[in-house]
């Protein structure tokens, strides 16, 4: 029987699932890049355990892998869906070295080991001290990070919605690896008294103060953006600015439909628009609905002052338009 | 796993895999080791114990044991090892005895 499933990171989600399929009388008997091929067994006779390797060399993991083996386990690679890929190298900063690049005959695709041992009645833990599974939670947040982080900034940098989206997904793994090395590291404080030399690690702080400060400016970002602003077009050269009083915008082409509130409060509202090339549609309403003004604007440099109060809806579609605009 | 020392003490985990190897014992010979000497209080996931060995490689104090010709790899102490076991028999004796004398048991 074979089943596609995409984890995208969340370790854990994968491992239950396996779990699930052993008490529902399947165990696993080959992996593929997005589906685990199964067959039927004794319900719960198997126990399942996944463990991240993409830090190691393709010599390391498969080192590893042979040595659970040994113990007795049977053992699959798999993929984890969440590096960065470039053709048929993968480039992975955040591993040691000589894991640091991937190529398709070592270790590309094969950065999870999936770990199938008998069920003893024992739960499957492979790692058991408070310090090894620091280290390991360690390795699983670097990458999480550096796919999020920049994800997360350029999502922020070129307010682009559905981008912020898939960093804040994979910045949910990130968090929960920080919150389980905090909780091991007060654990393990507990269990060694006094004696414990295991210090903090600067680099924990730091990782947690760069993740509060891309919430606090995410928070803040969203706190700006007008309810009604909305974009369904592309933007290039765009250096611009929009708050609730003003927005003004330079670049080497848009296209597509934009619309954005302001609220007048000086009792008019100013516009400056250049056109180098293409068309600009402009259509601005007041807050009851009526079309207040309505102009296409070829090339020039166009300039406008509408009386007016309260509440504008700013609409603009534009036809492959360069140069400039200003509402304010 | 990157510390086997903690304010001058091996580990209880470091102290029971040097132990495991002075016969030379597989992976999973050494899980069994510790299980058993410790009646399941002790339990060592493969993770942990490959890491452990890894450091343990590193620093001399086991090393491979035999030609691992498809056979599954085992390791044994080295002298290094053995010093490092020796000394901490002696602190935890020590330990004991300042407990004893102390506690009048």
């Amino acid at each position: 029987m074979k089943k596609r499933r995409y984890f995208w990171g969340f370790l854990k989600a994968q491992e239950n699932w396996l779990n699930k399929m052993s008490q529902k009388g399947y165990r696993l008997v080959k992996t593929h890049i997005g589906s685990y091929d199964f067959e039927e067994c004794e319900p719960g006779k198997y126990v399942y355990a996944v463990e991240y390797i993409g830090n190691k060399s393709f010599k390391d993991g498969a080192e590893y892998k042979q040595f659970l083996e040994d113990c007795g386990y049977t053992v699959f690679y798999k993929n984890i869906n969440l590096d960065y890929s470039f053709a048929k190298a993968e480039i992975r900063p955040w591993a040691d070295k000589g894991g640091r690049i991937a190529t398709d005959k070592g270790a590309h695709n094969k950065e999870l080991l999936i770990i199938e041992k008998e069920n003893d009645g024992k739960p499957f833990e492979l790692h058991t001290t408070s310090e090894d599974k620091i280290t390991y939670h360690r390795q699983l947040l670097k990458p999480a990070l550096l796919v999020s982080l920049p994800l997360l900034i350029f999502g922020i940098l070129t307010k682009l919605w559905y981008v912020i989206l898939i960093g804040a997904i994979v910045a949910v793994p990130a968090v929960f690896h920080i919150v389980k090395i905090v909780c091991l590291k007060k654990a393990g404080e507990l269990e060694e008294q006094g004696t414990s030399s295991a210090g903090y690690r600067k680099s924990d702080y730091i990782i947690l103060a760069i993740l509060i400060v891309a919430a606090v400016g995410l928070g803040m970002y969203a706190g700006k953006i007008e309810p009604g602003s909305f974009s369904s077009g592309t933007k290039l050269g765009y250096v611009g600015t929009s708050t609730t009083r003003k927005m003004e915008a330079r670049y080497s082409k848009i296209n597509g439909k934009f619309k954005q509130n302001l609220n007048i409060q000086d009792g008019a509202l100013d516009i400056d628009i250049v056109t180098k090339s293409g068309n600009l549609n402009v259509t601005i309403t007041d807050s009851e609905g009526n079309v207040i003004f309505e102009e296409q604007l070829g090339e020039g440099e166009f300039t406008y002052s509408i009386p007016m109060e309260g509440k504008a809806r700013i609409t603009l579609e534009a036809d492959n338009h360069s140069g400039s605009y200003s509402f304010q | 796993m990157k510390d086997n020392v903690k304010g001058g003490a091996l580990t209880e985990v470091t102290f029971f895999i040097l132990l495991a190897v002075y016969e030379p014992r597989h992976g999973y010979g050494i899980m069994q080791f510790v299980e058993e000497k410790t009646e399941g209080r002790l339990s060592l996931g493969a993770g942990t114990l490959y890491g452990a060995i890894t450091t343990m490689l590193d620093k001399g104090w086991i090393e491979p044991h035999g030609e691992g010709d498809g056979r599954k790899k085992e390791y044994v102490i080295t002298a290094t090892g053995k010093a490092i076991a020796e000394k901490e028999l002696e602190r935890i004796l020590k330990l004991a005895e300042t407990a004893k004398g102390i506690m009048e048991v």
